[in-house]
């Protein structure tokens, strides 16, 4: 059996992803699959042997579905489907392993507290508390979610063949019939395909109408190019894909098996009132155009996606793909073209003034792996619930996602906390953040500050969960060595 | 309206007796450089001294006093804090002449940001969960970013 005084005879480099690296790490983790079908399972392991048998059979490619890695796929052979598993802490406890792994508490006390317990810290309150999450991941039952598995298809058939075989697979992992934990949440994500009537190119949108997923960090990686102009830099293999080295902000989970080349998720479902938001933008008897506009200042980029800073007056024709991810604030210090509340700068500052760490571009980021749910807004309020939901990850759950949610999107302080300063409109919790005048966007015309009042929440969290995202090798390290006589518990200092 | 954004730390460390030189020497020599505290881009001002060993009655001894004045939360910042090399090697080699068992397990600090940050905000003693006296700002709701570009 392996023990965490094993030594790594080769440790991946924490720097670059190689080749070599691609097939032990979750697929989801490196790139967007791009499958337009997805459906998120969230289970509980009632049945340590069957739980075991269950990683094995996803990694040992016996079972009928394997987990996805990152190996490149042949050109144009994508696969029919694509599955990845994140595990949170209770469900490391309930497959009982050795008492011997860790997880630093300093570095990775979010995950092993659990989404619940930092609720109150990334500004998960009031409307957004986790009693007011869906059951499965609520207040009162979040010690029972321990598996998510994300299942990508691409038509509404082939994910509904594949969620059969998969429930075939997880069935007897579950708890029986009438105990606590048998329920499993299932949650579909069909994301919002556009087609641009120029170009005929399709992309994804979220549910306020504007395109969505530009801006992912690009994980450095063997071969990549050289970085264009004003492009953001490549992040460092370790903020994403956990590695052992000198330069990383962590201790690697131990045994290297159990923790090399995993990483962490912040898996969210977000509800987006969005005929809030419209009512929002139509006030004051705003026209189209008008409506517009705020539109643009509440995101940072237009509805079609083209950023503010490059089109500050008119959305214009979708500009490149690199225009749309090749951009920063340069010594903008008002706010003017892009308000520092534009949701675009909240969640990337990229390096911009005024916005600490100074001059970094690539600290504190997350890789966004979500899309929408629920119909389509048509217009009318229908009353049905509609959002985002997905996966948010990064190697230090704390230093990123939290990080995020609380000194930028719902920061008092962004930006040097200049007079105005806001709250991110299209994210944070407005009326739960402590900000003073936070319902009020305000956004710098002519250097005059333009102020809208009335804003309110339009985002509204229905779950979270804090999960691990093992790598293949990990899994199958659990596989074998699960179910230990003397198992971990989950550690409290 | 603006928002109070600075907060003080005075944190006083027990150092071991025969470290007090070499921390000493180190602070006149090698101190931290500021461009790494340009580059977190939170700090208004920092001191760093060491209280000699064995000084008259009355007088504190072996005792190193971190003394800063800072923008936004200390825990949300202590990462990028300690992610300067400059900053990290100052208090990887502070840290081991610190006269507590606890500190040589935060070595390296980068690592250990988190725990890190709960030991000095141990020895703060202006620490808000502590009683403690005056602290006086004549621009509290001003960044350092706000000052250096208006």
């Amino acid at each position: 059996m392996s023990q965490p005084a094993d030594t790594n005879p080769a440790p991946a480099d924490p720097l670059k992803i190689h080749p070599e690296d691609l097939p032990d790490i979750q697929g989801l983790i490196v790139h967007g699959y791009n499958m337009p079908k997805s459906r998120h399972f969230v289970l509980t392991i009632g049945q340590v042997s069957a739980a075991l048998s269950f990683l094995n059979d996803l990694t040992s490619g016996s079972g009928a579905m394997s987990i996805t890695s990152a190996a490149r796929w042949p050109a144009g052979m994508k696969p029919e489907y694509a599955l990845n598993i994140g595990l949170t802490a209770k469900g490391l406890e309930a497959l009982q392993l050795p008492a011997t792994i860790k997880f630093n508490v300093g570095n990775f006390g979010s995950f092993l507290g659990g989404a619940v317990a930092a609720s109150k810290a990334v500004f998960d309150i009031g409307p957004n508390d986790p009693s007011n999450w869906v059951p499965k991941l609520n207040r009162a039952n979040a010690d029972l979610a321990h598996v998510v598995l994300s299942l990508f298809a691409f038509t509404p058939e082939a994910r509904t063949e594949f969620s059969i075989k998969l429930r075939a697979m997880f069935a007897p992992v579950i708890p029986p019939p009438g105990a606590p934990g048998h329920d499993v949440l299932e949650w579909d994500v069909d994301p919002i395909i556009e087609v641009d009537p120029i170009t005929s190119e399709k992309y994804r949108s979220i549910h306020f109408g504007y395109t969505d997923g530009i801006s992912e960090p690009v994980i450095d990686e063997v071969g990549l190019p050289p970085l264009r102009l004003n492009q953001l830099p490549y992040v460092a293999a370790w903020q994403f894909v956990l590695r052992d080295g000198t330069m990383t902000t962590y201790n690697l989970p131990q045994p290297w098996q159990l923790g090399q080349n995993g990483t962490f998720s912040a898996f969210r479902i977000l509800e987006q009132d969005v005929a809030a938001f419209e009512a929002f933008l139509s006030a004051d008897g705003r026209d189209k155009d008008a409506q517009e506009l705020l539109a643009s200042k509440l995101c940072g980029r237009w509805r079609n996606g083209n950023p503010v800073v490059l089109r500050p007056d008119a959305p214009g024709p979708r500009v490149s793909d690199n225009e749309m991810r090749d951009f920063d604030y340069g010594t903008d210090t008002v706010g003017q073209p892009c308000p520092f509340s534009a949701h675009t700068r909240r969640s990337n500052p990229r390096g911009g003034p005024l916005v600490t760490p100074v001059g970094d571009k690539v600290d504190h980021r997350i890789m966004r792996r979500a899309d929408a749910y629920g119909p389509p807004y048509t217009g009318v309020n229908d009353g049905k619930e509609r959002g985002l939901a997905g996966h948010f990850m990064g190697a230090m759950l704390s230093d990123q996602f939290e990080f995020l949610m609380t000194q930028w999107v719902n920061g008092a302080t962004f930006a040097g906390g200049k007079a105005l300063p806001g709250v991110d409109p299209l994210l944070a919790n407005v009326g739960d953040t402590n900000v003073p005048n936070e319902d009020t966007f305000t956004y710098w015309e002519n250097s005059e500050a333009v102020q809208v009042p009335s804003l309110s929440r339009f985002v509204t969290t229905r779950g979270g969960l804090y999960c691990f995202l093992p790598s293949i090798t990990a899994i199958k390290w659990m596989a074998q060595n699960g179910g230990s006589a003397n198992p971990w518990k989950i550690p409290t200092t | 309206m603006s928002t109070p954004v600075q907060n003080p730390l005075t944190a006083l460390f027990p150092i071991k007796a025969a470290y007090v030189d070499g921390l000493r020497q180190q602070l006149i020599q090698n101190a931290i450089n500021p461009d790494g505290l340009d580059a977190v881009g939170t700090v208004h001002f920092a001191r760093i001294f060491v209280f000699q060993a064995n000084n008259p009655a009355g007088v504190p001894s072996n005792i190193a006093a971190v003394i800063t004045s800072y923008d936004n939360s200390f825990a949300a910042y202590i990462q990028d804090f300690v992610n300067q090399p400059s900053v990290a090697a100052f208090f990887d080699s502070f840290l081991a002449a610190v006269d507590d068992p606890a500190a040589e397990e935060l070595i390296p600090v980068t690592k250990n940001a988190t725990a890190f940050a709960a030991f000095v905000q141990k020895y703060d003693v202006t620490n808000p969960v502590n009683q403690w006296g005056q602290w006086y700002s004549a621009y509290p709701t001003l960044t350092v970013q706000n000052i250096l570009h208006p």
